[in-house]
């Protein structure tokens, strides 16, 4: 998710504010201490524009 | 552009489950206060706050549980138990709202002895205290972002202004008609109590929220350096 973040040109902050969350919320999602609802990752892949599986899919 | 404050899920989430446990602090506080009132022979405006919090609360849990079709009792996993606290939590808030508005109006109404004050004191004010002293230890209480700082001090500032003047209002009434005439020097006397109460109050919760986001901040970079850490380590693992 970082690097999708990095890729998107945002910062946390930026990405934070898309998804309608706190920065530190964000910090914690990238760190994997947080997980997310499904309705946040949606929201989160819409702002990166990458799919489920692409974020939060780990092989 | 304005900034809505942030409904943060994971906020939401840790502030439902203080307050799912704040409710339970209540009930159980109100339940002995109830049986210590009725064995005393108290007079029915004496208790009802009590039978107000206990029924109103108990009507919501259980047509809430209908309708989510959760029992209590049971095991849960987390979806339920995320439902559940949010449950509690507002069973938590419709309590603490019916003593607050009760024990202001039955104050002024001067049917409260000074023993259920502090009984209703002692049960809004400990929860409330501690999930206060928890949000700001664990980053509970942030702005989320510089933009929204820069918004919500306007909007605290405006909320503390209206506080201010409900509470010199509320404060200065009994010198504004004193002897059933108008005393206007009770006008200086109210401007005078909001702002004694708006100033600090606005500065104390400015400070508080700063403090909170400073720890939430600090507690996001420890755990981010932990999992860089364990990252790298996990490459040179790879890499061996």
């Amino acid at each position: 998710m970082k690097i999708a973040r990095i890729e998107n040109d945002l910062t946390q902050e930026q990405l934070a504010e898309i998804v309608g969350v706190s920065r530190q919320t964000i910090g914690l999602i990238e760190s994997g201490n947080y997980n997310p609802s499904i309705n946040l990752c949606i929201l989160i892949c819409k702002a990166l524009h990458k799919t489920l599986d692409d974020i939060f899919w780990n092989e | 552009m304005k900034h809505k404050r942030i409904i943060d899920e994971r906020i939401e989430k840790e502030s439902n489950k203080l307050s799912s446990y704040m409710y339970l602090f209540i009930i159980i506080i109100q339940t002995i206060s109830l049986i210590y009132k009725l064995i005393d022979g108290a007079l029915f405006t004496r208790y009802i706050i009590e039978l107000l919090c206990l029924s109103t609360s108990s009507v919501y849990l259980v047509w809430e549980s209908i309708k989510y079709k959760i029992g209590f009792l049971t095991d849960y996993d987390d979806v339920l138990r995320e439902i559940r606290f949010k449950i509690l939590s507002k069973c938590g808030m419709i309590c603490f709202w019916i003593i607050i508005t009760g024990e202001f109006l039955l104050f002024f109404l001067e049917l409260l002895e000074p023993i259920d004050i502090l009984i209703y004191i002692v049960s809004w004010g400990i929860p409330a205290l501690v999930i206060t002293i928890y949000a700001i230890k664990n980053g509970m209480l942030i702005w989320g972002s510089n933009k929204r700082k820069t918004t919500g001090e306007k909007s605290l500032a405006k909320r503390t202004f209206i506080g201010s003047i409900f509470f010199g209002i509320i404060m200065g009434w009994p010198f504004l008609m004193k002897s059933g005439t108008f005393d206007p020097k009770a006008i200086i006397w109210i401007v005078v109590m909001a702002l004694a109460w708006g100033i600090p109050f606005y500065f104390i919760f400015r400070l508080v929220i700063n403090l909170s986001e400073k720890n939430a901040d600090k507690k996001v970079e420890e755990l981010e350096s932990e999992s860089n850490i364990y990252e790298e380590q996990e490459n040179e693992n790879s890499q061996d």
